[in-house]
């Protein structure tokens, strides 16, 4: 199971003359199992905390440890071996890729991760698509799917290689309402059932008051950090307006 | 495989259009292969049967262009020399030359005692050979007896009676006995007779004032001189020197000077081949560059994706590498298919009998098929390491 730990995390880069700070001294810890939300404003940099959690980024600064494996001394294949293994990922816009089936799509991951696919990569990817209830799409093309079921579809992808930890950024941003709620119903059963660690980037509140722990961000740094059992979800402190994208 | 040409199929008419920049290059170096090939296998037989003797003819200043048989035993002593042969030609189709498609066909004596020394070897494949007193008995290479129709049994006038053939023109009718097996080079296009028919028609070629003085059974007009078997071409060369040196009223002929013009003419069929390589090289090569290109910007977001999910910066590479090489094998195929229907369509109609143009060969199918592969590869190689070093986090920000 995923144990992450922030430490100092930062990210600087020029704009022009300007320097922008777009993490600034992040230290966290990130438990095995958590379901975990980061909000803040549009330039909080809770998306670049994403990026350097998941190993797309490298910081300015500071230390991703994952598992004890300090990462940012890793070369580049290293950090992407390590992402196949340990990381999956959930994205706004889903990402799958239109030449590829739906079993095909969630099966990618299993290409790069060095494993045998086969028989078993098969089986998981079919058990997967039964949990997520996409087990009569198997051979549809992801533009023959409404946004829901995409998200489903890259839900099951990010699974697929038995992650530890999942990385969401704005997983309901393209999809309505109700469908937010089965996407985050749903990553929110797997995350109890196989004790996934769930960590999330959203602007909507509601779906932050859905997971154990809101972490909020401001100006690259960490505002707040609330767990579900330090108050009620519905606020958790933060003020209105502030998580508006 | 297969996502692949899902990926080439969601862009049909771009992918058509790059493919359709291959098929034109490879479907010209098919073709001009083909026709390479088939003068090199020309070219070779013409350098294995000039390069294993000397040729000996009449010094240029001399009138009739006829050797003294007598002059074959003073060749004979000659320091190197195995064998001499008298050698008599007359085309089969008065007037005609060299030809685009290969030698013209001819009229050859044949001595039995001879081939014992030829290189490349003639064999029979139907009926017999010449007997040892053949009259009016002919062995027809293969592409002849095809030309004209004859069986074993059948009957042929030889020389050809052109169309507008004087009426002092003769010709005899001979008996087929004999198919040469066929070798892909000049034999197919000869006949062998005898060589005292060969002297009768040998006779009728030449002006009655000349004739009339002449006995045909003592001159040729030239000799062939064969060393040891196993003579290399300046031990030949040398043969050559010493004949002229040592024999008046004879010019022998190097055959370095002849293997070396069929080198020449091989070079030159080399060049061409090559040039259109080169055309192919460009016309192909830059539309799978633009295809590769333009596949890379729209799919920067599928890269940033795959990069997220685990792959290195060489999965990436190599996949659009493979799809690059694709590209090329799919142009490559239909090149070379259309190049080999178009050279077994003019091998089997418009040329019937005279030698084949075109030889399509394992050797060039490889050739052909592995260059559009390295083509579509090597066109591929600056967009795929564009694509490799994309950063996952602009490619997966990137709106397409």
């Amino acid at each position: 199971m995923a144990n992450i730990e922030l430490i100092d995390l930062t990210k600087h880069y020029r704009q022009g003359k300007n320097l922008v700070r777009a993490l600034d001294g992040v230290s966290l810890q990130i438990q095995s199992g958590e379901f975990v939300s980061f909000v803040g404003r549009s330039g909080s940099g809770k998306t670049t905390l994403l990026d350097m959690v998941g190993l797309l980024l490298r910081p300015t600064r500071g230390k991703v440890v994952v598992d004890g494996t300090e990462t940012t001394r890793l070369g580049d294949g290293q950090r992407a071996d390590l992402r196949s293994r340990r990381i999956g990922f959930i994205f706004q816009e889903y990402n799958l890729l239109p030449a590829l089936n739906v079993l095909e799509n969630v099966m990618l991951p299993l290409r790069y991760a060095r494993r045998s696919g086969g028989k078993d990569g098969k089986r998981r990817a079919m058990q997967l698509l039964e949990i997520v209830g996409l087990s009569d799409r198997v051979r549809s093309r992801p533009s023959e799917l409404s946004g829901g079921q995409q998200q489903r579809v890259a839900i099951a992808r990010a699974l697929i290689n038995r992650p530890a930890l999942v990385l969401a950024d704005e997983p309901t941003g393209a999809v309505d309402t109700q469908t937010a709620q089965e996407v985050i119903g749903l990553m929110r059963r797997i995350n109890r059932e196989e004790g996934v660690t769930f960590a999330l980037v959203t602007h909507d509140l509601d779906l932050a008051a859905q997971t154990d722990r809101l972490i909020r961000l401001k100006d690259g740094k960490v505002v707040s950090d609330q767990s579900r059992v330090d108050q009620p979800m519905t606020l958790m402190g933060v003020p209105a307006g502030e998580v508006a994208i | 495989m297969f996502e692949i040409l899902r990926n080439l199929s969601r862009r049909k008419l771009r992918s058509i259009l790059t493919i359709s920049g291959i098929v034109i290059g490879i479907f010209a170096l098919t073709t001009m292969g083909a026709l390479s090939e088939r003068f090199n296998q020309q070219l070779n037989a013409g350098v294995a049967f000039y390069g294993s003797n000397v040729q000996v003819a009449a010094p240029d200043q001399q009138r009739t262009g006829l050797l003294p048989i007598s002059k074959m035993d003073e060749i004979k002593a000659v320091d190197g020399v195995e064998a001499v042969f008298p050698t008599y030609s007359v085309l089969v189709n008065p007037g005609t030359s060299f030809s685009f498609g290969g030698p013209p066909e001819t009229i050859f004596n044949r001595i039995p005692e001879e081939s014992a020394y030829r290189r490349p070897q003639i064999t029979i494949g139907q009926g017999t050979d010449l007997s040892a007193d053949a009259n009016g008995e002919v062995v027809l290479g293969t592409t002849l007896a095809k030309e004209y129709k004859k069986a074993i049994g059948d009957s042929i006038d030889l020389p050809i009676k052109p169309n507008d053939a004087g009426p002092d023109f003769v010709n005899h009718t001979f008996t087929v006995v004999g198919i040469l097996n066929p070798t892909g080079t000049a034999p197919d296009s000869y006949a062998y007779i005898s060589t005292a028919d060969a002297q009768m028609l040998l006779g009728d070629s030449l002006p009655p004032a000349i004739r009339q003085t002449l006995d045909l059974t003592q001159v040729a007009p030239g000799f062939t001189v064969y060393g040891r078997s196993d003579a290399t071409l300046d031990e030949l060369d040398q043969i050559a020197v010493r004949i002229n040196a040592e024999v008046a009223g004879v010019k022998a002929i190097k055959p370095s000077v002849s293997v070396n013009g069929y080198k020449q003419f091989a070079s030159l069929f080399t060049v061409i081949t090559t040039a259109i390589g080169i055309l192919a090289l460009v016309v192909g090569g830059l539309s799978v560059v633009n295809t590769m290109v333009m596949a890379v910007s729209e799919r920067i977001r599928e890269i940033g994706l795959k990069k997220a999910v685990g792959a290195r910066t060489t999965d990436v590479l190599r996949e659009f590498l493979a799809e690059a090489a694709v590209i090329g094998l799919i142009g490559g195929l239909i090149g070379y298919g259309l190049g080999a229907a178009l050279t077994l369509f003019i091998n089997a109609g418009s040329f019937a009998g005279s030698l084949q143009l075109f030889l399509l060969t394992p050797k060039l199918t490889v050739l052909v098929i592995g260059f559009a592969v390295a083509l579509g590869a090597f066109a591929g190689v600056l967009p795929a390491i564009r694509a490799a070093r994309l950063d996952p986090v602009t490619a997966l920000r990137t709106t397409n």
